[in-house]
């Protein structure tokens, strides 16, 4: 056996996972080789150093009412998240900006599959007359105080439709973030 | 004699809370021990670990027992820890939180090879650092190590919690060995690390 394929076995011989009949072809090999041998030392004095590490004890009345404690969170609202700390809050919006760039993208996307489908329609050839502002689609924003969230609503004037997106939300305490105005 | 943890979950389908109770007590070290060294702290692990039993109860209707009941919160277990972790990385909150942990307990190092240096006892502040080194590797790299090493699993229900191959187990857990060996290098004197 060469080193290069011996190498490629001393991991899962070391971990005990290499087949019975390659074991005995490294162990040959391993006899008779110290670089080969000083690798599985290697493995050795690493693992010496890892296996015996614990999880540092836990004061014995928390373990006393653990079981209880999750039997109780378990039955509590099924479904329901539980909450861990760190989660607190994870609904806020990370990155806001980000968030008002990809709604103005996605509006241009959408108006303009609008206007590809006869959705809104489109001005007679030769009409060079420009919309009136009652024929306008009104394209508004609302925006809360703190940029965390936006509503937008596009609704052309001759179709009972109209489309509203709304970007980004953030729930805190079961309440809403608060005023906004629009522009 | 102690019931099996198969009976014990089919005790659990019927409505029983006690057998649930012994099963949470059967493996709740194991949990809390895989979530602290994936993440890092006692307190978060108890919570995750705790979390990890909660999802259990609710979908131990869908238990197979193809693999075991240890497998299985282990999975559970890595899985959240992961999602922690990621949560964590993306806040970028690197404080860490008191240990809830006795520092006054000091489980010696068991040594397992005759070569080895350090015959027995390991200080801890030694211990300190190949703790802190572990909690250093990238999270994939310090998974496959600490259930290799610490829960003593097989490459294959390394490949069932973590959700690869066998190979892959292998590929990470050499790069986990030969990072962590560097870290260590530094600080561990004496070992051909
Ligand atoms: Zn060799």
């Amino acid at each position: 056996m060469k080193c290069t394929r011996a190498l490629r076995r001393i991991q899962a011989y070391f971990d005990g996972e290499l087949p019975p009949g390659e074991s005995t072809a490294l162990e040959e090999h391993l006899r008779g080789c110290p670089s080969c041998s000083g690798e599985l030392e290697r493995l050795r004095d690493l693992s010496s150093l890892v296996k015996g590490l614990r999880a540092p004890s836990v004061n014995p009345e928390l373990w006393d009412n653990y079981s209880a404690g999750v039997l109780r969170k378990a039955r509590a609202a099924p479904g329901r998240r539980i909450p861990v700390r760190e989660r607190a809050g994870s609904l806020r919006l990370l990155h806001p900006r980000l968030a008002y760039a990809a709604a103005a993208i996605f509006l241009v996307f959408i108006v303009a599959m609008m206007y590809h489908f006869n959705v809104v329609r489109r001005p007679a050839a030769g009409d060079a007359a420009p919309l009136t502002a009652q024929q306008r689609p009104i394209v508004e924003r609302f925006e809360a105080g703190d940029l965390a969230s936006s509503v937008m609503a596009f609704a052309p004037e001759n179709d009972p439709v109209a489309i509203v997106w709304v970007f980004g939300c953030r729930i805190e305490n079961g309440q809403d973030s608060g005023e906004g105005t629009i522009l | 004699m102690s019931a099996s943890d198969r009976e014990l979950i089919e005790a659990c389908r019927e409505g029983r809370d006690a057998p649930f109770e012994e099963l949470v007590d059967r493996y709740k070290m194991k949990a809390y021990s895989l979530a602290y060294f994936l993440v890092g702290n006692a307190a978060d692990a108890l919570d995750i670990s705790q979390e990890a039993f909660i999802k259990i109860y609710r979908n131990l209707h869908r238990f197979r027992g193809k693999s075991g009941f240890g497998t299985w919160l282990h999975r559970i277990t890595y899985n959240l820890c992961m999602d922690f972790l990621r949560l964590r990385k993306r806040r970028a909150s690197l404080s860490y939180r008191d240990e809830i942990g006795k520092p006054g307990e000091e489980p010696a190092i068991e040594s397992s090879g005759k070569s080895n240096p350090l015959k027995g006892l390991v200080k801890k502040e030694t211990r300190e650092m190949v703790r802190g080194a572990i909690d250093r590797l990238p999270a994939k790299l310090k998974s496959v190590l600490v259930l290799r090493e610490i829960e003593d699993l097989s490459y294959g229900e390394i490949a069932g919690i973590v959700g690869c191959s066998t190979g892959t187990v292998m590929s990470r857990l050499h790069h986990a060995r030969k990072r962590l060996g560097k870290i260590l290098k530094t600080v561990v004197k004496g070992q051909h690390l």
